[in-house]
């Protein structure tokens, strides 16, 4: 017999309203009140917890959070280009073509054109550590849960989505949290679509070929945005077909307010801000090495004719609809691996080596509404391979596993697809 | 002294008076970022270097609505009220940080002689949020007066 059939309801529940029963008795007796203050912390909840205001409060933080991360990050941004090209200058004086090709194109050119990203990554990270260390991201918790949990997403599920911002994977992990089965289910599968911090950079990129410089924050935040609400919709859909049942309760206690300390937030970034750099020097590098393989090989073969390009041509049937051609099918492919690889990849294909030259090669060949289908794509399409192991670990089923990346591309699909034919009609 | 109905009156005109700033110029942000000019307004809106954002539109209008939200509670003297205008505060001064930031980053990049700099000047980021702010000072002054939440 579980505790659940003994107490007559879920054993949280009961533990809580004993917890502060307790509480309650023990200040009953020792306690003598005086005129109860308006605490800061009163005063802030008052608005935050709001039930018209606490969301649009949120969603008016998030802009300001990626504003500020994405348009003060520019100048550092271009000290890390400069830094690069500074240093693909010394390729040049290797003799061997293929070396310094290996070089000046795979290892600085690509592994530069994901590094340069470091410094918007960590402006998110420090943002959403001052956030979460003033316990304002709890309260962001407390107000979605409503809207959530009517949607039929468990309030819980908040969370390990905020995770999935950072990184998917420990997003998915941090599921484990979820009691109902069903709801763990609908959590970890709609995990992928928070946009994680290596889509960053392809929207940073793509956003910033196709918009003013006073507009990439918001067109930036409108596909973290869309993710949440894409995450939001097929939550309700999958517990209103596949995974029916009753929604567990979500208890929650709220933390205090606190002024966020300058070594704390910084620490506090520095903890996710470094996976990043642990995958440039690993992984990425690993990625951009293989990438450039399959572009230069057959070798003296034009890139179309490239095995990148044979990859590309495979794939450019599907994608042909949304206006996309080989070298976008041949970036996405290599997004499997890493969502920054699309960016390393795009830079090889196009034969550049800065952002902005990508940028610039981007916006030659592509409008402004198929920049927003294709951060639309990149943002929905199947997770990287990590994330898909993650899934895999975590449901224990194949079933699912192979549900979640088919899910997705269709819904990639037919997002880009509406981007296109609204934003065409809409004149973008 | 404590919070009275007599300066939540005054709370309250202020409050209303900077959170339709803070609306219509947030409105004027979001018809410009669709390309919208009204130009009944469009004096108001150069004043307050209106740029066509949307997406800063739309953070505007919320700030507007939390100092409006408090007006009914602040008015009829209920130290409740003050919360809206605190919150508001907060979220100007956030803003403020945010444009801030901006300008000692472009100022940096202008220092260092980067090409995209080169031509940045302090006029290119001046935007409505950070002059609302000087009118928000008065907020963020009750915001921290301890003695009204008694």
């Amino acid at each position: 017999m579980s505790a659940q059939e003994v107490l007559g309801e879920d054993p949280e529940i009961v533990l809580a309203d004993q917890r502060y029963k307790f509480i309650g008795d023990v200040l009953q007796t020792s306690l003598v009140r005086g005129k109860k203050k308006w605490t800061s912390s009163d005063m802030l909840d008052k608005v935050f917890l709001d039930k018209a205001l606490g969301i649009p409060v949120f969603l008016a933080f998030m802009w300001i959070l990626f504003t500020f991360a994405i348009e003060t990050s520019g100048v550092y941004m271009t000290i890390v280009e400069e830094f690069f090209g500074w240093l693909g200058g010394f390729a040049g004086a290797i003799g061997n073509e293929l070396l310094a090709s290996l070089i000046a194109d795979g290892l600085i050119g690509g592994l530069g054109g994901v590094l340069v990203f470091v410094p918007p990554i960590f402006f998110t990270f420090l943002g959403i550590s001052i956030l979460e260390d003033s316990g304002y991201l709890a309260r962001a918790a407390f107000v979605m849960d409503r809207l959530m949990y009517k949607l039929g997403l468990h309030g819980r599920s908040f969370i390990p989505m905020l995770l999935g911002f950072g990184c998917n994977v420990p997003g998915i992990m941090a599921c484990r949290s979820i009691e109902g089965e069903n709801d763990r289910l609908v959590t970890i599968l709609v995990n992928p679509l928070m946009s994680c911090g290596a889509r960053l950079p392809v929207y940073v990129l793509v956003a910033g070929a196709f918009w003013s410089e006073a507009m990439v924050g918001g067109v930036v935040w409108s596909m973290y945005l869309l993710g949440m609400v894409l995450a939001i919709v097929v939550a309700y859909v999958l517990r209103k077909t596949v995974l029916k049942g009753e929604q567990a309760p979500f208890i929650m206690e709220l933390p205090i307010y606190k002024t966020p300390t300058f070594q704390g937030s910084i620490l506090h970034m520095w903890e996710r801000g470094v996976i990043f750099l642990k995958k440039a020097g690993t992984y990425l590098l690993g990625a951009s090495i293989f990438v450039w393989f399959l572009i230069t090989f057959p070798l003296g073969a034009p890139i179309e004719q490239s095995y990148a390009g044979m990859i590309g041509h495979f794939v450019e049937p599907i994608l042909r609809p949304l206006g996309f051609d080989w070298r976008i099918g041949a970036a996405l492919v290599f997004g499997l691996l890493a969502k920054e690889v699309v960016v390393e990849a795009l830079g090889i294909i196009f034969a550049v080596e800065s952002e902005a030259a990508i940028a610039t090669a981007l916006a030659a060949s592509f409008t402004p509404v198929q920049g927003l289908a294709l951060m639309a794509f990149v943002l929905i399409y199947v997770p990287c391979l990590a994330v898909v192991a993650a899934v895999k670990a975590e449901t224990n089923s194949w079933k699912w596993t192979l549900f979640g990346p088919i899910y997705q591309t269709v819904l990639a699909g037919a997002v880009s697809f509406l981007i296109i034919v609204i934003g065409g009609a809409m004149g973008i | 002294m404590g919070f009275s109905k007599g300066s939540g009156q005054i709370v309250a005109l202020y409050s209303a008076t900077l959170g339709l700033l803070y609306v219509l110029m947030g409105l004027l942000e979001i018809v410009g970022g669709f390309g919208v000019e009204i130009p009944l307004l469009a004096g108001v809106a150069g004043a307050f270097y209106v740029v066509g954002d949307s997406f800063s539109g739309f953070v505007l209008v919320v700030i507007g609505a939390v100092y409006l939200g408090g007006l009914g509670a602040v008015s009829g003297g209920n130290r409740e009220g003050l919360s809206y205008v605190s919150v508001g505060a907060l979220m100007s001064t956030a803003l403020l940080a945010l444009y801030i930031a901006n300008i000692l980053s472009n100022g940096l990049g202008l220092v260092l002689g980067f090409e995209d700099w080169l031509e940045w000047t302090l006029m290119d980021d001046l935007r409505p949020g950070l002059l609302l702010w000087v009118l928000a000072i008065p907020a963020v002054l009750i915001a921290r007066k301890k003695d009204w939440r008694e």
